[in-house]
């Protein structure tokens, strides 16, 4: 059951950091003057989605 | 971490302790007697507590030379080491420091923000190189084992990357802590950067519920910091020896005591698989090796920038 929970967190992990990700380039091709503040901004977001998906993972993979 | 025929372990333990903080119980050099100091502390010098020697030993006469040496030269023209440093310098400077701190505190926690930097990048570049199961196969082909007792044996036990382990980065996310904690002190005052934590003007009601949750973000800030650098680093070693390990368990499973041809062909044809795989995975572990101590100061100079600019 851990693993399954495990590759669950990764899958929402994933589709949070591809919508960034989505919104990041749409964000550049519209503004690209504004680039070294939208990638600051992406970063914080993709690391806060990733450390969410590392936590469980971990949780996952030694609880379950 | 070396498979000896002494001891036939399960390949998944194998797999663990490659990637496991060393233990108490193979020390490189046992102090029994510092015990009686530190109510009954074991502090003999693990594998894990002399890679920090090694890691804090390289930074400093690895960086400080450089600068030194680049300060009080008269050219003032830097090498292809120093080049680099001050490119990612002026980097951390404008990006991170200016940018989430502020043009007017940033210089305080300069300092801080390229030794976290720069000691993370130096850890995680020091799991990445093979030196101790080098050592560790060095040993086996001297006709040592892996549980002798010797400082070479020892060397053995534990994983490679001294940021893998959890009590590491939780010292390092202490400091962030404080600092992020001083910054917002030496600014406000004591109350007022307590105060500061809550947005004003609330109604009473919901005060109730915003400072448990504002407490716990603060508490759990160390929490995240530590998990993150820990379980990055952890998960691509864990990767990779799991990807080796194809090879042993094929090998036994085609494998047995009549045939060995079929298992050490199986072996060897699982390899081609596990070795593509492998370097596809050292590659990206030399760039995760960067991205997390670049987050790692990145997220220290935001919480530091969070308890110096309030926006209410």
């Amino acid at each position: 059951m851990g693993a399954i929970g495990a590759g669950l967190a990764v899958v929402g992990a994933g589709i949070g950091i591809g919508l960034i990700g989505m919104g990041v380039a749409g964000a550049v091709a519209r503004q690209p003057e504004a680039k070294d503040e939208i990638r600051a901004q992406t970063f914080i977001l993709a690391i806060l989605v990733e450390g969410t998906a590392i936590l469980l993972g971990l949780l996952g993979l030694f609880i379950g | 971490m070396l498979i000896d025929k002494t001891d036939k372990k399960d390949p998944v333990d194998i797999a663990i302790e490659h990637v496991a903080n060393s233990d108490i119980h193979h020390p490189l050099f046992d102090i029994p007697f510092l015990k009686q100091f530190f109510f009954g502390i074991d502090l003999s010098i693990t594998k894990h507590v002399f890679l920090l020697f090694l890691v804090a030993f390289i930074t400093v006469s690895s960086i400080v030379f450089l600068v030194q040496r680049y300060i009080s030269s008269k050219t003032k023209i830097p090498g292809k080491m120093m080049s680099f440093i001050e490119m990612v310098i002026v980097f951390l400077r404008k990006d991170i420091l200016k940018g989430f701190i502020g043009e007017k505190y940033y210089k305080d926690w300069e300092g801080l923000v390229y030794s976290l930097f720069f000691f993370i990048l130096i850890g995680n570049f020091l799991g990445l190189i093979p030196i101790f199961d080098l050592l560790g196969l060095i040993n086996y082909l001297g006709g040592g084992n892996s549980n002798d007792g010797t400082i070479l044996a020892n060397l053995t036990h534990g994983g490679n990357t001294v940021t893998a382990n959890i009590n590491v980065n939780f010292a390092l996310a202490l400091i962030t802590c404080c600092a992020f904690t001083v910054a917002g002190i030496r600014k406000y005052g004591f109350f007022k950067h307590w105060k500061n934590l809550a947005p004003p003007g609330l109604a009473l009601p919901l005060y109730l519920i915003v400072i448990p949750i504002e407490i716990m973000a603060m508490l759990i800030r160390p929490l995240s910091l530590t998990l993150r650098l820990a379980g990055n680093m952890m998960g691509g070693h864990l990767a990779l020896i799991i990807f080796t390990m194809f090879i042993i368990t094929n090998a036994n499973v085609y494998g047995n005591e009549y045939s060995y041809g079929y298992g050490i062909l199986a072996g060897l044809g699982t390899s081609i698989f596990s070795v593509t795989l492998s370097i596809g995975i050292i590659l990206l572990e030399i760039l995760i090796a960067f991205i997390q101590a670049y987050v790692f100061a990145l997220l220290t100079a935001v919480y530091i920038g969070m308890a110096v600019n309030v926006d209410h």
